[in-house]
C-alpha cells in the first residue's frame, strides 16, 4: 500500500517567534519533494516537526495515524530521519552505522535475516558495501555522506526525510545522492529532503515546497515552482543572462 | 571469545587474591576450606578476610568499569569517567559529612544509601552544567569545578569530625582501598552494584543509538529522557555503593574502556561488557600488587590506580588534541 503523508497546519515557535506557520502539505507515497528556500526559513524545523523531533501546533498524519501519538518505536519504523551535517561520535565501521537503522526492527541486539538483507540492500543502494567493513574516521567527506545515507535507508521506512545531504559532497557526488533518493521516491516511498542547490531540486523533485519566513509559498511542479518571480521575491535572486553550465543568477 | 577471555582473567586473578597475603595458605587449603574441611584458623582468613576483598575488587572493578564505559558512551565523550568528573568525589563527600555529623559508621548500611545520595546529586548537577550536547570542553570544566567543590566539602567534614583520630581515619579511607573489608561491607553495598550493572546494561541499545547523536537517536525510537535516568541512576548506585565500602578508587573508570576499544571496537554498547570485565580484573590484580609491595604498611589502591591511570590519561589528553573525532 502506498503511503500518504497528510501535514495539516503545522506550525512551530520559540521564544516567541514562529519558526514555521501554518503549512499543510498533502503527500503520496513514490513522491520526491524538495524543501527549498533561504537560509533560516525554517526547512529543518518542518522536517523535525514532521519527524516529531519537536512540539509543533496542527497534525501530521501518515496513513490516517497521527504520528504524534505513535509509539515511538512505530514511529521510528514508519519515519527514517537524516539529519543535517550528521556524523558518527565514535570511530565505528560504516557496516555498525548501518545497522543502527534496523533499531526499530530490531528485538534485542541481534539481527534478524531480515535486518540482514536490509543492511545489505541499504549498503547496496549507497554504493557504500566496499568500505562496509571500514572505520567511518578513516572515509572521505564524500563516502560518509553515504554511509550516513545508507543508515536512513537501512529503516525501510515509508517516509524518508533528508535534510541537506549533500551539503559536502563535489557534483558527481550529489548527483550519486539525488540518483538514491529518486530511486527510493520510485519504490513508493515519499521523499521529502531540504534542497539548496535549486538546480539539483529542479531536475530530481516531482514537487517543490518554497518555505519563505517559516510559510509555505507554493507547493506545486518545478516548473511552476522556480519562476523568476517567486525566486526574485524568495531568495532576492536576478537571473541575468545564460552561463556555461545553466542559468545565471545574481543578487537582485 | 573475548569476553571469555577476560572472565578468564578475572577467575585467574580471584584465585591468586585468595591466594595472596601475610598468612601461607595453598591452593589446597582454598579447597579446603571452601569445602568446610579447613583448619578453623586458615578458613576465618580465607571465607572473612579474602573472600569478602576478593569479592569487592572484582564487584567494584566492574561498576567501575562499566560506569565509566557508561558514562563516556552517554556523553559521546572518551574523557568522561565518573571518578573524573566528580561524581565519585560527590559520593565520598556525602560519605565522610555523614560519618563526622555520626549519622554513620564506617560499616554502617546507612553509609552506601548515603553515598549514593551523594553520586546522584553529582552526576545530576553534572548533567545540568554540562548540558546532553557537551562538547569535551565544557564537560570536563564542569566535571573539574564540581570535583572541586566536593573535595572542599569533603575537606570540611574532615574539619567537623568528632576527634582527629576519627578525621585521620577518613582520611585514609578516602584515598581508597580494600584492606580489612568485610563480609559486612560485601553485604551493604554488592546489591546496589549489581543493580547498578542491571540499570546501565538496559541502556545499551540507547548507547549504540546515541553513536549518531540525540536527534537521530530519538528517529530510532530512543527515549533520551528514560536513557538519562537509567545512566544515573545506574552510574550513582554503583559509584556510590563502591566509594561508601573501599572509598575513592580513580582512573579504572576512565582507563578501562579505552583498554577494550581495541579489540571489541568503539560502538559504545558492546564496550560495557568487556569494560566490566576487565575493570574486575584490574582492580583484583592491583589489590593484589599492594598487597605483595614490601612496604612498612600497606599501599592505598585509590595511589596505585592512579599512579598508573594519571599518565595514561594525559596520553589520551595528547591524542585527542591530535586527532579530532568524527564529530558533527
Amino acid at each position: 500500500m502506498s503511503p500518504r503523508l497528510v501535514i495539516d497546519r503545522l506550525g512551530v515557535a520559540r521564544g516567541g517567534a514562529r519558526l514555521i506557520d501554518d503549512i499543510s502539505l498533502d503527500i503520496d507515497g513514490g513522491a520526491f519533494i524538495a524543501l527549498v528556500g533561504p537560509n533560516g526559513a525554517g526547512k529543518t524545523t518542518l522536517l523535525r516537526a514532521i519527524a516529531a523531533l519537536c512540539a509543533h501546533e496542527g497534525t501530521v498524519r501518515l496513513d490516517d495515524v497521527e504520528v504524534a501519538t505513535m509509539a515511538p518505536r512505530a514511529r521510528a519504523r514508519a519515519f527514517s530521519y537524516l539529519e543535517q551535517g550528521g556524523g558518527s561520535h565514535w570511530p565505528v565501521t560504516a557496516r555498525e552505522i548501518v545497522a543502527l537503522g534496523r533499531m526499530p526492527h530490531a528485538s534485542g541486539s541481534v539481527l534478524s535475516a531480515a535486518d540482514e538483507a536490509a543492511i545489505a540492500a541499504a549498503l547496496a543502494a549507497a554504493d557504500v558495501a566496499g568500505f562496509a567493513g571500514r572505520r567511518i574516521d578513516t572515509l572521505s567527506g564524500g563516502e560518509r555522506a553515504r554511509v550516513l545515507l545508507a543508515r536512513a535507508l537501512a529503516v525501510e521506512a515509508p517516509v524518508l526525510l533528508v535534510d541537506e545531504p549533500t551539503a559536502a559532497l563535489d557534483p558527481r557526488h550529489q548527483l550519486a545522492v539525488f540518483d538514491i533518493l529518486r530511486t527510493e521516491a520510485e519504490s513508493g516511498r515519499i521523499v521529502i529532503a531540504a534542497v539548496h542547490d535549486l538546480v539539483l531540486a529542479d531536475r530530481y523533485a516531482d514537487r517543490i515546497a518554497i518555505i519563505d519566513r517559516g510559510r509555505l509559498d507554493c507547493f506545486c511542479a518545478p516548473e511552476e515552482a522556480l519562476t523568476d518571480a517567486r525566486l526574485a521575491r524568495v531568495f532576492g535572486l536576478r537571473r541575468d543572462g545564460e552561463g556555461r553550465l545553466g542559468p545565471r543568477w545574481s543578487p537582485a | 571469545m573475548f569476553n571469555a577471555l577476560l572472565c578468564l582473567l578475572v577467575a585467574i586473578g580471584a584465585i591468586a587474591s585468595l591466594l595472596t597475603g601475610p598468612a601461607p595458605i595453598g591452593p589446597a587449603d582454598l579447597v579446603a576450606a571452601f569445602t568446610g574441611k579447613a583448619d578453623p584458623v586458615i578458613s576465618t582468613i580465607v571465607l572473612e578476610l579474602r573472600l569478602p576483598r576478593t569479592a569487592l575488587a572484582v564487584m567494584i572493578g566492574a561498576t567501575l568499569g562499566m560506569s565509566g564505559a557508561a558514562m563516556q558512551g552517554f556523553f559521546r565523550n572518551p574523557l568522561a569517567a565518573p571518578d573524573l568528573l566528580g561524581t565519585a568525589n560527590a559520593a565520598a563527600a556525602a560519605a565522610t559529612l555523614s560519618i563526622s555529623l555520626g549519622l554513620a559508621g564506617t560499616l554502617s548500611p546507612l553509609l552506601p544509601p548515603a553515598a549514593i545520595l551523594g553520586a546522584l546529586a553529582g552526576a545530576v548537577l553534572l548533567h545540568v552544567f554540562a548540558g546532553r550536547d557537551a562538547r569535551i570542553l565544557t564537560l570536563v570544566l564542569a566535571g573539574l569545578a564540581l570535583s572541586s567543590f566536593f573535595a572542599s566539602v569533603t575537606a570540611l567534614s574532615l574539619d567537623l569530625a568528632p576527634n582527629p583520630y576519627a578525621a585521620l581515619e577518613i582520611a585514609f579511607w578516602l584515598l581508597g582501598s580494600l584492606a580489612e573489608r568485610s563480609v559486612v561491607h560485601v553485604a551493604i553495598a554488592v546489591p546496589f552494584m549489581v543493580a547498578a550493572l542491571a540499570l546501565i546494561l538496559a541502556a545499551r541499545p540507547a548507547l549504540a543509538a546515541l553513536t549518531l547523536g540525540e536527534d537521530t537517536a530519538r528517529t530510532l525510537g530512543v527515549s533520551i529522557g528514560r536513557t538519562r535516568n537509567l545512566i544515573i541512576a545506574g552510574i550513582s548506585l554503583g559509584i556510590g555503593a563502591s566509594v561508601a565500602v573501599a572509598g575513592v578508587i580513580g582512573f579504572v573508570g576512565l582507563v578501562v574502556p579505552h583498554l577494550v576499544r581495541p579489540f571489541v571496537g568503539h560502538a559504545p554498547d558492546r564496550v560495557l561488557v568487556p569494560s566490566a570485565l576487565a575493570g574486575a580484573a584490574l582492580l583484583t590484580l592491583a589489590d593484589i600488587v599492594v598487597r605483595l609491595l614490601p612496604t612498612t604498611g600497606e599501599i592505598k589502591l585509590g595511589i596505585v590506580t592512579a599512579l598508573v591511570g594519571l599518565p595514561f590519561f594525559l596520553a589520551l589528553l595528547v591524542r585527542e588534541r591530535r586527532d579530532a573525532l568524527v564529530a558533527p
